[in-house]
């Protein structure tokens, strides 16, 4: 008997002594679980303009890895194609009806909340290192540890000699805002240097770093070690543009000049030496037994026009100007690596995506859908509509305008200047013929007019349209 | 039409010719080749017209300001069309606002510069026939160089570009709420 009260006190001390230990080291064990995340976005940086995309001549071997090794998402969209407004929905999971930067003048609001917050409380280190550029200057950006940012020229920054800013404290031209980090003065290098840096420091707990690159913006300079490697690569116009579109009606005041080709090769060469860039953080990741549990995103904050329908630069609905690249790994769980999914995903689905894989409930506030089904193998459709929106961004000559965009078809509404249209993207994919005065598709017109509206109304109430 | 009017006749029925060809020929499948040709007629005659208006103006008889006000011809023409496409987008007032950016202005500078080479020329190579002088050629120069010397003033002392996006913004917030 005393025998078995003897056995049965150890039994219950064993199961309180693993209780308490269990109780005490859950954050640490939960923790541990959680991914790291490597965020990176580029400027510009059109969706097809990879190799894995079959570009002619594009060379990104680092970005088609990262496609091998995760999913790419083929239909990738912005719900507005400007610097700022993007910028922001990615950080907030809001449409920028919600989050207030609606074009590169209206300013940031602190009050928003970005997925930096949540993860910081789950115990992340956080750093965002790179291009800001939203209106209303550098914000004390809660979440965020290391804030290591610019505001030269107007918060685009220069390729080459931008002065940083580190946590609010401003450093002169070639200062390393992380100690023992030599800068080479070229910005996406100096960027990535930073960023193997940052994550070396805190690779003993979860991190999420966000890396803001300012290339492919304009005025698209290469690396020295990329300049002219592309000079002798034929470049095909789209068939309604021309070498001198950049000169032509309102697109001189996007400030390209230079002959369509030349550019286009000026801005491969800096693509290409980004992507560089991106493979040595593939590098440290993997040197650093880090890549199977980290999730790394690759994103353009929106599209570019080269000519197609005789514009440049991006702001229009068109498909040229809202579609970005988007790649995601994530070894330790991503079912079928290699996948594409072709269902319409927008850049305000990132935030909510990030929470979840951090396991972190994202802030109802959020209008942007997880993406985990799909990691998981789940290859049902997203959303079946979004909607598009442009404000007005004087003096650019570009009409305020809102699109739905659905699987088939895409309706512009333009507030003024131009004809409404209506694009059958399965029989017309360039976007060629307007549809809007088609008789047989009035019904069509009608409902997506309807559904516009609809959407939009509920976009700017808050919730999930 | 006086004579004197004949070049910049001429040359707005070949910037409206090359218009034409330059936004709509590639939809009749034409090679690029002539589209960039006609391109670069296109913007010779926008940039470049009062280099040979002006002249050639003067020697058809046109006194100077005449001739000037003919070597504006196009650019005046250019600029409406440009503040034109503006108001269908921004609305009436914004979009006559537009025409005050500073690139609009600095054409117009660009185009006074081409009349002052058109000067000098003439003065060189005809000045004592027409009565020209080829030492007033640099008076063409003040606006473009007025202009400069604002922006330049501006970043110079505060930092400030004032025709070409931040005065030029702040006057359409001031006077527009945008």
């Amino acid at each position: 008997m005393l025998g078995v009260m003897k056995t049965y006190r150890t039994e219950q001390f064993v199961k309180c002594f693993l209780l308490v230990t269990l109780t005490l080291l859950s954050p640490w064990l939960a923790a541990a679980e959680r991914p790291n995340i490597v965020f990176i976005l580029a400027d510009d940086h059109r969706w097809d303009a990879l190799g894995v995309m079959g570009h002619p001549f594009i060379d990104t071997p680092n970005l088609d890895r990262i496609a091998a090794e995760g999913v790419l998402f083929e239909n990738a969209f912005v719900t507005s194609s400007l610097c700022s407004p993007s910028r922001a929905s990615f950080l907030t999971g809001l449409y920028p009806q919600r989050h207030g930067v609606q074009n590169n003048f209206t300013p940031w609001d602190n009050a928003n909340v970005t997925f930096f917050e949540p993860l910081k409380e789950a115990g992340y280190s956080t750093a965002f290192i790179g291009k800001w550029h939203m209106p209303g200057g550098i914000p004390e950006l809660r979440g965020v540890d290391d804030f290591i940012t610019f505001d030269h020229m107007g918060g685009q920054g220069a390729y080459y000699d931008t002065p940083f800013i580190a946590n609010g404290e401003r450093l002169v031209v070639g200062e390393s805002p992380l100690p023992g980090v030599e800068l080479s003065g070229y910005i996406t290098e100096d960027l990535t240097e930073l960023s193997l840096a940052w994550i070396e420091q805190h690779r003993d707990k979860p991190f999420a770093l966000y890396l803001s690159h300012k290339a492919v913006h304009l005025p698209m300079t290469p690396s020295s070690g990329w300049e002219g490697r592309y000079d002798d690569e034929p470049v095909q116009l789209p068939p309604e543009a021309d070498s001198w579109l950049a000169f032509a009606d309102g697109n001189f005041k996007h400030f390209l000049w230079d002959p369509l080709e030349a550019k286009m090769r000026d801005y491969a060469e800096t693509a290409a030496a980004m992507d560089e860039q991106i493979g040595r953080i593939l590098t440290l990741l993997d040197e650093l037994d880090l890549a199977d549990n980290t999730v790394l995103i690759y994103a353009g904050d929106n599209g570019y026009l080269w000519g197609e329908h005789r514009l440049i630069d991006k702001r229009w609905s068109y498909e040229e100007s809202i579609r970005i690249p988007f790649l995601l790994r994530y070894p330790r769980r991503l079912v079928e690596p290699g996948r594409r999914h072709s269902s319409m995903v927008l850049n305000l689905d990132l935030a909510p995506t990030l929470l979840e894989l951090a396991g972190v409930a994202p802030p109802q506030a959020m209008q942007g859908k997880s993406l985990v089904p799909i990691i998981d193998g789940d290859d049902s459709p997203v959303r079946d509509a979004w909607i598009y929106k442009y404000f007005e961004d004087f003096p650019y000559p570009v009409p305020d305008q809102t699109a739905l965009r659905t699987e088939r078809y895409k309706l512009v509404d333009y507030k003024r200047g131009r004809r409404d249209e209506l694009f059958d993207l399965s029989e017309d994919p360039q976007e060629q013929n307007n549809l809007i005065d088609e008789p047989r598709l009035a019904a069509q017109v009608k409902d997506m007019r309807a559904r516009l509206m609809s959407m939009t109304a509920r976009i700017e109430q808050g919730k999930t349209p | 039409m006086r004579r004197d009017s004949y070049p910049v006749a001429f040359t707005l029925l070949v910037a409206v010719l090359a218009t034409l060809a330059y936004d709509y020929a590639w939809r009749l499948g034409a090679p690029l080749w002539l589209r960039n040709g006609t391109g670069l007629l296109l913007f010779s005659c926008i940039m470049l017209s009062p280099l040979w208006v002006y002249p050639i103006g003067r020697v058809l008889g046109a006194p100077l300001g005449r001739a000037v006000r003919l070597a504006l011809v196009l650019p005046v023409v250019w600029h409406l069309k440009e503040m034109l496409v503006a108001t269908t987008i921004f609305g009436l007032g914004p979009g006559l606002y537009t025409g005050l950016q500073g690139p609009y202005l600095f054409y117009y500078g660009l185009s006074f510069g081409a009349m002052g080479v058109g000067h000098l020329l003439l003065g060189l190579f005809a000045g004592a026939g027409l009565g020209i002088s080829a030492w007033r050629a640099p008076l063409f120069l003040l606006p473009v160089l007025a202009l400069g010397s604002l922006e330049g003033l501006g970043f110079a002392l505060f930092n400030y570009d004032l025709l070409v996006f931040q005065g030029f913004l702040a006057g359409y917030n001031a006077l527009f709420g945008g």
